[in-house]
């Protein structure tokens, strides 16, 4: 049905889930690399009203409250999205001067856009390793069993760079091909297929993207929708058909320059935003750690006859983002935030309620670090490296054969 | 002064110097060149992989310094130091200024707490840098103790004067210190590569359109 023929309820159900989705595409605030500030901008009106919805009416207390992935704030969001797209679609019904064609036409394309500009910033952020990147030798060294399922799912992803490859490459196909109106039904069929396994990833592993991917997903449902029935027929009754022409850029812009225009600086705009990353590192995995940055064995011998100490130390952690995590006999893990004043020979370690404890190193050529114990000063650990990257996670393999297996 | 530093200086709030007349393109493309690293997250992920517990999550949210900042809807994210040194001056034999330049992205740095501001940054704490032998061993000292994003092989080093005493080297820890007060600096550098990208779009449509009109007034 063309959208000029709905009426009714069926007309205002339409020009809402459009409307809401052009309102999600604006609003959610997402960190893109060429606007920056876009998410403090789309802050301003949205963020009071929300904290209003939170606080006054729900009556929800949150500490820190902000919109972020899977925040309830972020859920309150959708949710006055989906009231402001009511609104705003029965205003539009009452003044009586939409063009229904014309509205939900430029909103899919916006939607067509948005979509492929996401899925070529996931794909090249996969292509470039930089989503899931390579496994921090503290994550590499706890336990198996005691990791949680988003943390070791992304771990796991990160150790294989082909599968990352592969992943990537689909995403950026399904991208390129929703940016252009002739192959926009293939792109959103791709889209919709790849965004509903990553729905049923983070749903199955509790990570904290479910709503942004239920998001994604319901935009690539909108792009197929009006070709549906005759995807139907198609597939199913085996039925010569043709899917609707998809509205384009001239029903909006008559002018042709400056729809080329248009059209150039989006598809330019979607490449640069996503490859920007690969400008800074190719394949993040190579990217060099900071210095220190690993695994570290204590040898103090306290540590390993010790076992009445309140925390044994048998392994020091660095972190590639600024941390220090100290792991215990019993694998348990604790982890601060580091600073260090090398011209002091001074570590700074920060805990999550601000305290800090500055302990004393010094660094000897044959490789031993020695390093206060911050959990019982007077003693002294002797940190040696780990070869972490010879663990057989990190280890290059590939069997066509099982006998190849030595 | 390299293609990068116009770019800075040109956009930014440091210093007031004209663009000299030249592909802006090759400066942007330039710029974008650098060493920063990427990693994607949720914050909770960032989280978790410094093995931080889920009790301590929300005094982590709650920490501006914690890191996480950057981290949204696992998109990749870029980190790393915000500061280029330009050089490194001397003055009767004592490291006197640091020339450095600034990248306002948001950089990442937990290693030490030094402000830098574009251009002169006067060395006020003991930089350890002073009586040492030779070039090779200030860089080597400026790598081990400093975060910034440039080689040290690219820092120019002016007026220095080898010394005899030898320091200490086992001292110092050779780690990679840096800066976060450069965060929350807002970058031009997104508008100037707006610009950019609706010029060249304007100049293929431009194109397209000569070569249209070339085809058709072409005689069969």
């Amino acid at each position: 049905m063309n959208s000029s023929q709905l009426k009714g309820w069926n007309c205002f159900f339409t020009i809402s889930v459009y409307t809401f989705a052009l309102l999600g595409v604006l609003f959610i605030p997402f960190p893109f690399h060429a606007l920056p500030f876009q998410p403090d901008l789309v802050g301003i009106p949205t963020f009071p009203i929300v904290d209003f919805l939170a606080r006054s009416v729900l009556n929800i207390q949150i500490e820190n409250p902000g919109i972020s992935s899977d925040s309830t704030y972020f859920f309150l969001l959708f949710a006055l999205l989906g009231m402001m797209a009511l609104l705003i679609a029965a205003l539009l019904l009452l003044s009586q001067t939409l063009n229904r064609e014309k509205y939900i036409g430029f909103i899919r394309l916006a939607i067509a856009y948005y979509l492929g500009l996401q899925l070529l910033k996931y794909g090249f952020g996969k292509v470039f390793k930089g989503q899931f990147y390579l496994p921090e030798p503290n994550i590499l060294y706890t336990p198996f069993g005691r990791l949680d399922r988003d943390i070791l799912y992304w771990s796991t992803i990160g150790t294989s760079y082909g599968y990352n490859l592969f992943l990537g490459l689909i995403e950026v196909i399904a991208g390129s091909l929703l940016l252009h109106s002739r192959t926009r039904l293939m792109g959103a069929l791709a889209a919709g297929g790849i965004l509903l396994n990553i729905m049923a990833v983070n749903f199955g592993f509790d990570i904290s993207v479910k709503l942004f991917s239920t998001f994604l997903f319901f935009l690539s449902v909108l792009l197929i929708a009006p070709s549906a029935p005759a995807l139907w027929q198609f597939f199913f009754r085996k039925q010569s058909t043709q899917v609707p022409a998809d509205f384009d850029l001239s029903k909006l812009v008559q002018n042709q320059f400056w729809r080329s225009a248009i059209f150039y600086f989006a598809i330019l705009l979607a490449i640069a935003e996503s490859i920007y990353p690969g400008f800074q590192s190719i394949d993040d995995d190579l990217v060099a750690r900071p210095y220190l940055h690993g695994a570290y064995v204590n040898l103090s011998t306290r540590a390993i006859t010790d076992a009445s100490s309140a925390l044994s130390i048998e392994r020091v952690f660095i972190h590639r983002r600024g941390y220090i995590i100290f792991q215990d006999r019993k694998d348990e893990l604790k982890d601060f935030r580091l600073s260090i004043d090398s011209l002091k020979g001074k570590a700074i370690l920060t805990d999550y309620s601000e305290n800090q404890k500055i302990v004393h190193f010094s660094y000897s050529e044959n490789g031993i670090i020695s390093l206060e114990n911050p959990f019982h000063y007077g003693d002294t650990l002797r940190l040696k490296a780990l070869d972490w990257k010879a663990l057989p996670v990190l280890k290059e393999q590939f069997h066509w054969t099982i006998e190849s297996y030595k | 002064m390299n293609s990068f530093n116009i770019l800075w200086l040109a956009v930014c709030d440091g210093a007031n110097i004209e663009i000299p007349t030249m592909n802006n393109l090759y400066i942007l493309a330039f710029a974008f060149a650098f060493p920063l690293a990427s990693g994607a997250q949720t914050k909770l992920i960032f989280h978790k992989s410094h093995s931080g517990g889920d009790t301590n999550f929300g005094l982590a949210l709650a920490d501006e310094n914690n890191g996480m900042n950057g981290s949204n809807f696992g998109e990749p994210t870029l980190f790393g130091s915000s500061v280029r040194l330009d050089s490194l001056i001397f003055i009767n034999g004592k490291a006197t200024y640091f020339v450095v330049s600034e990248i306002s992205r948001e950089g990442y740095g937990v290693w030490d707490n030094i402000k830098w501001t574009a251009g002169r940054n006067p060395i006020r704490f003991q930089a350890d840098l002073d009586n040492l032998e030779s070039i090779e061993e200030v860089r080597q000292k400026l790598e081990r103790a400093f975060d910034f994003r440039n080689p040290v092989d690219e820092v120019k080093i002016v007026g220095f004067k080898p010394n005899k005493k030898v320091s200490n080297e086992n001292s110092t820890f050779p780690f990679w210190p840096g800066n976060q007060n450069l965060r929350k600096s807002i970058s031009k550098t997104p508008f100037v590569a707006l610009w950019l990208l609706a010029a060249l779009s304007i100049t293929i449509a431009f194109g397209r359109k000569q070569l249209i009109k070339f085809k058709m007034a072409r005689p069969n």
